[in-house]
């Protein structure tokens, strides 16, 4: 890991086991914003990490974020962090300020049909509705990310100018339906640097950081739990038929933590687009497997609410199919390799996610390979 | 916190990799082109001696070794690339492959300078083949319980019992054999020795055994007392055992236990087409997503290699994610090529072939090279849970 990556690691592993405590997190199911919580976040400059300089941020690199998000993931931290780093980044791009306070991201889904923008000039109205927007109607703004060919355009939308129905996924996290009929867009901003997929792609993958989290938190639960529950007179530990379940879910995680942090290091590059897929749909298996056994080694314990694996496996079932379901990301990567002829599918395949010493992306020299990463 | 092994880091690969690899696929599609390395309809290796010393001749065996011993003083991620770009090809690998894999740098690590100058030229020039003598009738997955003993005579060794399950004796001019030099005591661990038995000497039998699909792969090697001389020794008299877990780490680590049945996926691939259904997609989706995912993990660990460390847990745990890959593989081919009515009689008849010969070999792909309930517990080791 690098110097960043170690102590990001160390200073948020800090705070969010000080500050995510089952008292906070039960109150977060229950509508309570952890406001101080999200004060230390922003006090620590996680929040804004992925902005500029003079926007308050470091402009950190997209590994980095996973780092963080990793602990975030492992301590179920009950805000909006993935949502509004991204769209602090997004708004730092376009050179509008963000301020403080939680933002939500409205990408419209994968294929970015959810939002149209009209109009011109200062003045500019949304329209289109999205299912389950992340804190959308208790952040302080909503930034939608409409496609436009090569660019994407921002909208800074405040909620209350939204239709709004408050909802949850089955982690008691706020997934709110946004519907827009004319709604009034306080600010307006065009990127052509960006394209929506590429704003997709990082929304996924900083799911996959927090999936990743949850899943290094329900081992190590795991791991401890067998090591002190004792029957037939021997702690659980001590079972072949335990160790075995247990070397399948380290197996589980150990795979999702190797395609996440590969996928996070070529994200902005074209196949990006293939292994953020590839991570996506990875974890979605690596997710039914591990929570499968990490509730049957904890018995019924698992199955109470006193009890903390539930904190991360209802967020690992919700996160799954988040930005992205995992039927669309095994599509998206088949789609884009089906037909392929038996001897160019390793050339295409070994030039996804590969990254070589000098930065450079390697080549897409046959036709076929040049297909697989740009579908 | 996730202990630090269960960490693959991504590695960045020297440019000249690439190069490497295009080199590797050139000389294959050349291959193909004349005829020397029709597609495959199998999956595996096979052997080809021709194929061997070609590739020897471009001095892609032995790669990483030193030059004064034939090798070629290439990194282990060269090598790595190589590995990959013919296990991909589905070429006919299987007559070098233990000896380059294993057998080479096992005599690096523990060999004397005369085994070293002896042995290795011939390996990386495709003429020298050794097979891996552990297993024995009574001995598999428990290797230290082995009765195949090595007692003391003047000048050497007298090696008597019998080793099964030997892959490629028959192809083989020499065997490296574990044998019991002390009776065992406290420590079953300790007592047991390496050494090279020539297969072609005195009291040597080696009979085929016709695996489930009707192929002469392995045999048995009966030993009735081989007389070895004492410069055929291995390392160290009584450090067989810490010699062999080096070996493993070896034999495990490398990607033919997630690229051994890919010839299966490459012709299902291609015999989707580009009109395959959503759900054919992403069946295919999911196969390609595991597939990333073990290389990411095993390019994590040819890095490793090439540092010196010895990668035991992480190599435990891709044998084992990539074993069961391979057989979820086969079972979802089987279905795919169903619903996606794909014709394997006439269109992708090819492809009908390799699913069937897949089909033989996958039961055993979580057993050769260390059982899979043996790689959970080495990963249940690493997990502090024994
Ligand atoms: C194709 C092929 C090629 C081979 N080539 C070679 C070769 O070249 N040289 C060589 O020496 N050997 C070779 N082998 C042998 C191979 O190493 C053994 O098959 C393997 O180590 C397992 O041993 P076994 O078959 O005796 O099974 P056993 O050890 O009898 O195991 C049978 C089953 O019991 C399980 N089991 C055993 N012990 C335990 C335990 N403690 N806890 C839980 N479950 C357990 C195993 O996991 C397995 O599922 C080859 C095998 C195959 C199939």
């Amino acid at each position: 890991m690098s110097d960043i990556a170690n102590m990001l690691t160390e200073t948020a592993t800090r705070l969010f086991s000080e500050l995510c405590t089952k008292a906070v997190l039960a109150a977060a199911e229950t509508g309570n914003f952890p406001q101080a919580l999200w004060v230390a976040v922003e006090e620590a400059g996680f929040a804004s990490m992925l902005a500029m300089e003079q926007d308050g941020g470091i402009a950190a690199s997209a590994p980095d974020a996973v780092t963080l998000l990793r602990v975030a993931g492992r301590f179920s931290a009950p805000v909006p962090l993935a949502e509004t780093m991204i769209a602090r980044w997004l708004l730092s791009q376009a050179g509008l300020s963000a301020g403080t306070g939680p933002l939500t991201i409205a990408l419209g889904g994968m294929t970015a049909d959810g939002w149209r923008l009209e109009g011109s000039g200062k003045n500019w109205t949304l329209h289109g509705k999205e299912h389950a927007v992340p804190w959308g109607s208790s952040a302080k703004s909503v930034v939608v990310v409409v496609g436009e060919g090569t660019g994407i355009t921002l909208g800074v939308v405040d909620p209350t100018q939204l239709k709004t129905e408050a909802r949850r996924n089955i982690a008691g996290e706020p997934r709110d339906e946004l519907i827009a009929n004319v709604a009034s867009v306080t600010k307006v901003a065009h990127l052509a640097g960006l394209d929506h997929d590429r704003v997709f792609r990082m929304a996924a993958l900083f799911r996959a950081g927090l999936i990743v989290g949850a899943l290094d938190s329900i081992l190590e639960l795991s791991v401890r739990y067998v090591g002190e529950r004792v029957q037939f007179g021997r702690p659980l530990a001590r079972l072949q038929a335990i160790q075995q379940q247990l070397a399948v879910l380290a197996g589980s995680v150990a795979a999702s933590s190797a395609i996440t942090d590969a996928a996070a290091c070529v994200i902005e590059r074209e196949d990006g687009r293939l292994m953020i897929a590839a991570a996506r749909a990875r974890l979605a298996d690596a997710i039914d497997t591990a929570t499968g056994i990490a509730h049957q080694v904890h018995g019924a314990m698992g199955f109470a609410r006193e009890y903390a694996l539930h904190l991360n496996t209802r967020r690992l079932w919700a996160w799954r199919d988040e930005y992205g379901t995992a039927v669309q990301w095994r599509e998206r990567l088949g789609r884009s390799f089906a037909g392929i002829a038996a001897d160019d599918l390793w050339p295409a395949l070994a030039l996804v996610g590969a990254r070589t010493e000098t930065g450079k992306p390697l080549t897409h020299e046959t036709p076929s390979i040049a297909r697989a990463t740009a579908v | 916190m996730i202990t630090p092994q269960l960490r693959f880091t991504p590695p960045e690969l020297p440019a000249a990799i690439e190069q490497l690899r295009h080199e590797v696929r050139d000389f294959i599609a050349e291959e193909r082109r004349n005829g020397f390395l029709p597609r495959p309809n199998h999956v595996g290796m096979r052997v080809s001696f021709d194929f061997t010393r070609k590739l020897a001749k471009r001095g892609w065996i032995g790669m990483t070794w030193p030059k004064k011993y034939g090798g070629h003083e290439r990194t282990a991620l060269e090598r790595y690339a190589v590995t990959e770009e013919l296990l991909a090809a589905g070429a006919p690998v299987r007559a070098h492959w233990v000896p380059d894999r294993q057998t080479g740098p096992l005599l690096l690590k523990f060999g004397t300078e005369e085994q070293k100058l002896k042995y290795l030229p011939g390996i990386a020039a495709g003429e020298c083949i050794f097979s891996i003598g552990l297993s024995e009738p009574g001995t598999g997955s428990d290797l230290a319980s082995l009765s195949t003993r090595a007692d003391r005579v003047e000048g050497g060794w007298k090696i008597s019992g019998t080793k099964s399950w030997n892959s490629n004796s028959h192809n083989a001019q020499f065997m490296i054999a574990l044998c019991r030099t002390e009776p065992p005591g406290e420590d079953r661990h300790r007592g047991i020795s390496q050494f090279i038995v020539d297969l072609s000497a005195p009291g040597v039998t080696i009979r085929p055994i016709i695996n489930l699909a009707g192929e002469h792969d392995f045999n048995e090697v009966v030993l009735d007392a081989v007389f070895v001389p004492d410069k055929n020794l291995l390392g160290e008299l009584g450090n067989g055992w810490n010699q062999v877990s080096t070996e493993l780490a070896y034999e495990r680590s490398g990607p033919e236990r997630w690229l051994s049945a890919f010839r299966l996926l490459a012709e299902l691939t291609e015999a989707l087409g580009i009109k395959a259904s959503a759900s054919g997609c992403e069946r295919l989706g999911q196969l390609l997503a595991h597939l990333l995912t073990l290389r990411q993990m095993s390019l994590s660990i040819a890095m490793t290699l090439q540092t010196g460390h010895a990668p035991n847990l992480e190599a435990a745990i891709v044998k084992d994610l990539g074993t069961c890959f391979e057989q979820d593989l086969v079972r979802i081919a089987r279905d795919l090529i169903n619903s996606e009515a794909i014709d394997i009689f006439e269109r992708a008849r090819l492809l009908g072939e390799v699913l069937d010969h897949a089909q033989l070999w996958s039961v055993i792909y979580t057993v050769r090279g260390g059982a899979k309930e043996i790689m959970r517990g080495v990963i249940a080791r690493g997990l502090g849970l024994r």
